[in-house]
C-alpha cells in the first residue's frame, strides 16, 4: 500500500514525463537536500557539489522517459548522482585516476575542518573526500545509499569482485585516515 | 560481507564461530562496527536551492516542444509549396522528356504514361485555378509570379534543405541543456 506523499510523486513523475519542468521543480525541492549531501560527500567541495547536483537533476529529467513511475524514485535518482559526481571529478580533475587519492578535498575541506573540528560529520566528510574517487563511491552506495554488493556493481558497471575490494580498501583507508 | 550481512547462514555461523576465539579479527570486526556506526550518524549540510538553476535548463525544453508543432508544420507547408511550384514549371518540359525516352525493350509506354499524368495534371490543376479565380485580385497575383527555370529550382530547393538543417541546428543547441 502506497503513502499519499508516494501517490503524489508518482503523479508529479508522471506530469514531469508528459513535459512539465515545474512538476519536476517540484520533484527537485523533495530531493535536493539528499542528491545535494551525495554529491557533497562525493566532491568534498560545497561548489562543486552544487553543480553536481544540478546536473544530475537535469540529467534525470532528461532520462525521465526511460523511468518506470511505479518503481522509487529515490534509488534512480541517487544511483545518477552519484555517477554523474564520478563523471564530474573524471572531468574536472583529470590528472586524478579513479584509483589513486586526492589532496585537494583535504584542502577545500581543511577550512571547515578547523572551524568545526569537533564534529564527526564534518570529519567524517573530510576523511571520505580524501580518498581516491572510486572508494568515495563505494563508500556513498554502501553506507549511504544502503545498496546491496549487486546492486552497486550494476550502478557502478564493475565486477562483483571489484566492488567486494574496492569497499574493502575504502573501508581500510577510511579507518586509516580517521586514526 | 559479514558486517555487511552479505554472508548465508552457514557462513555467517562459520564466521562468528571463528571471531569467539580469534581476539584479533575480533578486534578487527569492532573497528570496522565502529566504523560503521559513525558513517551512520553523519548528518546532512543544508543544500542551496537548486529549483530556479535546473528549471533554467530544462524549460527550453519545454518552449522547443511548443515550437515543435509549429516549425515541422511550417516546414512541410514551404516544402509542398516549392515542390508543387516545381511541378507546375516542369509538367511540360518533363512530359516531353519522358515521351523522347526509349522503351528499352521492355514495352513499356512511355508515352501514354505521359500523356495520362499531363491529363490529370490539366484536370487537377483546374481546381486551384477555379478557388483562386473566386477571388478577385488573386489570379492576377498569382500571375506575376515569375517563372523559373529549373537550376533555379534545384537551387530553390538545396537553399531550403539547408536553411532548414540550420535552423534545427540551432533550435536543438538552444534547447540542450548544458
Amino acid at each position: 500500500m502506497t503513502s499519499p506523499e508516494e501517490t503524489g510523486e508518482t503523479e508529479l513523475i508522471q506530469t514531469a514525463q508528459q513535459g512539465d519542468a515545474d512538476a519536476f521543480g517540484q520533484l527537485v525541492v523533495r530531493y535536493q537536500q539528499a542528491v545535494f549531501n551525495i554529491a557533497y560527500r562525493m566532491t568534498g567541495n560545497h561548489h562543486e557539489a552544487e553543480d553536481v547536483a544540478q546536473e544530475a537533476f537535469i540529467k534525470s529529467y532528461r532520462a525521465l522517459d526511460r523511468f518506470d513511475p511505479t518503481r522509487p524514485f529515490a534509488p534512480w535518482l541517487y544511483r545518477i548522482t552519484t555517477n554523474t559526481a564520478l563523471n564530474w571529478i573524471k572531468r574536472s580533475r583529470p590528472e586524478v585516476k579513479m584509483d589513486e587519492e586526492t589532496t585537494r578535498s583535504e584542502t577545500t575541506l581543511s577550512i571547515e575542518a578547523q572551524t568545526i573540528a569537533a564534529e564527526t560529520s564534518d570529519r567524517l566528510r573530510a576523511a571520505i573526500a580524501k580518498l581516491a574517487p572510486n572508494y568515495r563511491a563505494v563508500i556513498e552506495l554502501r553506507h549511504f545509499q544502503g545498496l546491496s554488493y549487486k546492486e552497486m556493481s550494476e550502478t557502478l558497471n564493475i565486477p562483483l569482485s571489484d566492488v567486494k575490494s574496492w569497499l574493502f580498501r575504502a573501508r581500510r583507508r577510511l579507518r586509516e585516515v580517521l586514526a | 560481507m559479514y558486517l555487511d550481512g552479505a554472508l548465508g547462514a552457514t557462513e555467517r555461523e562459520g564466521v562468528e564461530a571463528h571471531l569467539t576465539t580469534c581476539a584479533t579479527c575480533r578486534a578487527e570486526a569492532e573497528a570496522l562496527g565502529d566504523l560503521f556506526a559513525a558513517l551512520a550518524k553523519v548528518t546532512d549540510v543544508p543544500a542551496p536551492n537548486l529549483v530556479p538553476g535546473v528549471l533554467a535548463h530544462i524549460r527550453p525544453r519545454r518552449r522547443l516542444s511548443a515550437l515543435g508543432w509549429l516549425v515541422p508544420a511550417f516546414q512541410g507547408a514551404a516544402a509542398a509549396a516549392l515542390l508543387a511550384w516545381g511541378w507546375v514549371r516542369l509538367i511540360d518540359r518533363l512530359s516531353a522528356i519522358i515521351q523522347t525516352l526509349p522503351d528499352g525493350g521492355l514495352g513499356i509506354p512511355w508515352g501514354n504514361i505521359a500523356g495520362w499524368v499531363t491529363s490529370q495534371w490539366a484536370t487537377l490543376s483546374t481546381w486551384p485555378g477555379t478557388f483562386l479565380s473566386t477571388f478577385q485580385g488573386w489570379s492576377a497575383l498569382f500571375s506575376t509570379i515569375p517563372r523559373f527555370t529549373l537550376p533555379q529550382v534545384v537551387l530553390l530547393g538545396v537553399a531550403a534543405a539547408a536553411l532548414w538543417l540550420i535552423g534545427n541546428a540551432l533550435l536543438l543547441r538552444r534547447a540542450a541543456p548544458r
